[in-house]
């Protein structure tokens, strides 16, 4: 037999090690997390929340047909209820801000909730002739319908609130248009449930296991990233948007009333609040009663206690920064801006949590376009 | 020794190793060109962001319209098609140079390290008489043939790309790559969708192992491709490397850059092994003597050379740790060396009214923008004076605060500037930026 010479040596050495690296690091990580964990969360927590998102829908769908059938005061009360506990539930889910949430055909976000709602434009459809029914709201531009409108029907009138639904022909075709947009929202939270179930559309099966048919994800840590990317923006949206736009971030100081979400309902706070548990629901897996796997659970082992704790820590203060804000924030932006602007810089910290030490451990690009690097 | 020297390097050598390069490199040129607007990136990267952060010195460079943009781009499409014909080369070459340079001098964060050593590559084939064998420059009679091309060429470009492998690897002596294997389990944890592989590369011990490979790969493959008994095997560790590179990262056009420039380490005439270039026929005339180094380009030489190894060491000259507060990072081939991530927010007060507010960049920079601000405390600066100078354009003099958070390797997020130093009212880049990491 010939002998080896030195390259083929150091190559067989090389392929030896190889081997038994492979061996030792198959059996120290075992198989990939992540299809599991992202299983998880699309049966344990997006799909029961879009669930509960659509029986609270059809129910506020039917208090508004009772209220309208015969307007009451308690009748009025009822409604506005049920419409804020869908509206409540729907924030939950603003974390998972993709897939029908935001793409064609479905697209539901905006036009459930285009927000801020324009008055105008809904106070043009109740001077309208048009009919107000399915058909009818088609041509409704979406600031004018969905959640906000819903809203905006409910409460604008404050204390007359009732009176503006009563008697005259007026009044028959608000309570008509809150009908038929209580009702088109219902039906938009029933598609969103189709859209995420096995026997329609079948997100789940494009969010949990990449490639799927519609090639959305093209890997489990794409769709990692997509999540981990939304947390980031579901806490700069709150931050910039909903609390700083209000106090003039970008009117340089000038309090802006019209760029609070919800304010007519007094639920401003109250969204930001949901917005927040859906992001703890998305992190930890758990919702309701049942927990399962979050994106916690993806976290390097090294590292996991420290970034857990890092993340309820900050969550913590956020929560509790929020829920000190004096109510409602449409009054607080004047009377107390200081308020709205510690609980910014509050939030902050889990904006950083997320954006710059979750994002590196998990091994997420955020935002990056697809431009080369080294 | 030293007349021995030159005359070592002024003898002449086959040429067709480096023909054969030249026209490689100038497809390359032009492909990379290509594939910039293919890939539909001009727009969102130069036309759509309203500030762009210049290289100091820089500033005054215009920012083109699209239209001349894409006649920029056109024109190292077709500078690149000249280099490899060479066709009017040095016109050629001076016409991607200057589309190249115009281009990549607008925005800072636009920077790659292939593309500084493309556009190090452009001056040395602008300066180079590397047209004068296998051109049509030569066939056109434009320009006197060389059958032999003189050795002192070959080798400077191989001290070009020597330079760079070999201060990758030297930047890559450190802690992190070396001990804790980062920023690479980082990257590897990422990578999914790979059978097999996925499995292999989640563990901290092969991005070790990989880290290792690599700084010792950078630090020796020139050497490896030089020695005729090792060089089919590095030749091969070259494309396999740049290749699964190519395939784990978006580095775009660099594997092909570097498999390119590996075949400078042949034998000058290697591409007569091949069939197709058995037509190349090699007569035994001198070397002309305008090829012999010496005088201006003996000087050009020796500056450049100098330069090369000057530029990656100057982050000697300065406080802290290179790859935290990155002053002197660029321009030293500090490649694939970290991950950081961030985050960037600027407090504007107006003093006058008693009013503070924040500004996100998000709103005004596009997404690779942003990333780049968010790790880099010169662009963060280079923001903040920006916004200063916007508001005093509109009459307010207002104070410009960073918040800024960066995790670097893996490690923690700490504020990577001072949050309590004004920049609009601040001296340029100082030792404002936490030197203690």
């Amino acid at each position: 037999m010939k002998s080896l010479k030195t390259w083929q040596v150091f190559t067989l050495l090389a392929l030896c090690v190889l081997h038994i690296q492979l061996a030792c690091s198959i059996a120290e990580n075992g198989p990939d997390p992540r299809p599991e964990v992202l299983t998880a969360l699309a049966a344990n927590v997006i799909i029961p929340r879009y669930a509960d998102f659509q029986l609270a829908m059809d129910l506020a769908a039917a208090e508004v047909e009772a209220f309208c059938a015969e307007p009451s005061q308690d009748g009025l009360e009822l409604s506005r209820l049920a419409i804020s506990e869908a509206y409540l539930l729907w924030k939950r889910s603003e974390v998972i801000a993709f897939g029908p949430h935001r793409e064609q055909p479905w697209a539901i976000a905006g036009k459930l909730d285009l927000w801020p709602v324009r008055p105008e434009n809904v106070q043009e459809v109740l001077d309208g002739e048009g009919a107000v029914d399915e058909e009818g709201l088609i041509s409704v531009i979406n600031g004018a319908k969905g959640l906000p409108a819903v809203q905006w029907l409910l409460w604008e009138r404050g204390e007359d609130s009732l009176e503006a639904f009563t008697g005259s022909a007026a009044g028959q075709r608000r309570c008509a248009l809150l009908t038929g947009l209580s009702a088109e929202a219902a039906s938009r939270a029933a598609t969103m449930v189709q859209a995420w179930s096995s026997e329609g559309d079948d997100w789940q099966l494009e969010f949990a296991n990449p490639p799927g048919p519609l090639g959305r994800f093209l890997t489990s840590q794409d769709a990692v990233s997509e999540l981990v990317n939304r947390m980031i923006f579901t806490v700069e949206n709150i931050r910039l948007l909903k609390l700083g736009k209000p106090i003039g971030f970008e009117a340089q100081g000038q309090i802006q009333p019209d760029r609070l979400e919800a304010p007519y309902s007094g639920n401003s706070l109250a969204a930001c609040r949901a917005n927040l548990a859906g992001l703890v629901e998305v992190f930890h897996g758990s919702y309701g009663n049942s927990s399962g796997k979050g994106l916690a659970d993806l976290l390097p082992e090294a590292r996991r206690a420290e970034l857990v704790t890092s993340f309820d820590l900050a969550m913590s203060d956020s929560e509790q920064s929020l829920a000190s804000i004096t109510e409602p924030l449409s009054a607080t932006i004047f009377a107390a801006p200081d308020e709205v602007e510690a609980t910014i810089e509050i939030l902050r910290q889990l904006q950083v949590v997320l954006q710059v030490d979750i994002a590196q451990a998990l091994a997420v690009t955020v935002r990056f376009n697809d431009t080369d690097g080294d | 020794m030293y007349a021995r020297l030159r005359a070592s390097l002024s003898r002449g050598i086959d040429p067709l190793g480096l023909v054969l390069f030249r026209v490689l490199l100038g497809l390359l040129f032009a492909f990379s060109a290509l594939r910039f607007v293919l890939k539909g990136w001009v727009r969102p990267t130069y036309v759509e962001p309203s500030f762009h952060f210049r290289y100091s010195g820089f500033e005054w460079i215009p920012t083109p319209d699209l239209w001349l943009l894409y006649v920029l781009f056109g024109g190292m499409v077709l500078g690149g098609l000249g280099i490899a014909l060479g066709a009017l080369y040095r016109l050629s070459t001076g016409l991607w140079l200057v589309c190249f340079l115009w281009v990549e001098l607008l925005d800072k964060s636009t920077y790659l390290n292939h593309y500084y050593l493309m556009t190090l590559l452009g001056v040395l084939a602008l300066v180079l008489p590397l047209h004068r064998s296998g051109s049509l420059d030569v066939r056109l009679g434009l320009v006197e043939r060389w059958d032999r091309a003189p050795r002192w060429m070959l080798w400077l470009l191989r001290f070009q790309i020597a330079v760079v492998y070999f201060f990758a690897g030297f930047a890559k002596l450190n802690a992190d790559w070396l001990l804790r294997g980062e920023p690479m389990w980082t990257w590897l944890r990422g990578l999914d969708g790979v059978p097999l592989v996925s499995s292999l590369i989640a563990a901290q011990a092969t991005a070790i192992a990989m880290s290792w490979a690599g700084a010792l790969y950078d630090l020796t493959i020139p050497l490896w491709l030089s020695l005729q008994r090792t060089r089919t095997l590095a030749f091969l560790t070259v494309v396999l490397f740049h290749v699964m590179t190519w395939m784990i990262f978006p580095i775009g056009v660099f594997p092909w850059l570097m498999i390119i420039s590996a075949t400078l380490f042949f034998a000058p005439g290697w591409p007569r092994r091949l069939r197709f270039f058995r037509w190349h026929k090699l007569p035994q005339a001198p070397l002309a003597d305008t090829s012999r180094l010496g005088g201006p380009m003996l000087a050009f030489v020796g500056l450049w050379c100098l330069l090369q190894v000057a530029i990656p060491l100057r982050f000697l000259a300065y406080p802290g740790e290179v790859n935290w507060n990155e002053r002197g990072f660029r321009f030293s081939w500090r490649v694939m060396l970290i991950e950081k991530t961030g985050f960037i927010e600027y407090r504007v007060v107006d003093p006058s009214k008693d009013r503070s507010w924040l500004v996100s960049p998000r709103n005004e920079l596009s997404p690779l923008q942003y990333k780049m601000l968010s790790t880099q405390p010169d662009m963060m600066e280079d923001y903040g004076r920006h916004l200063a100078s916007r508001y005093a354009d509109q009459g307010l003099s207002v104070q410009i605060y960073a918040d800024s958070w960066v995790s670097w390797n893996g490690r923690p997020a700490r504020p990577a500037l001072d949050r309590n130093r004004d920049l609009a009212n601040s001296a340029s880049l100082g030792s404002w930026f936490d030197p203690a990491l």
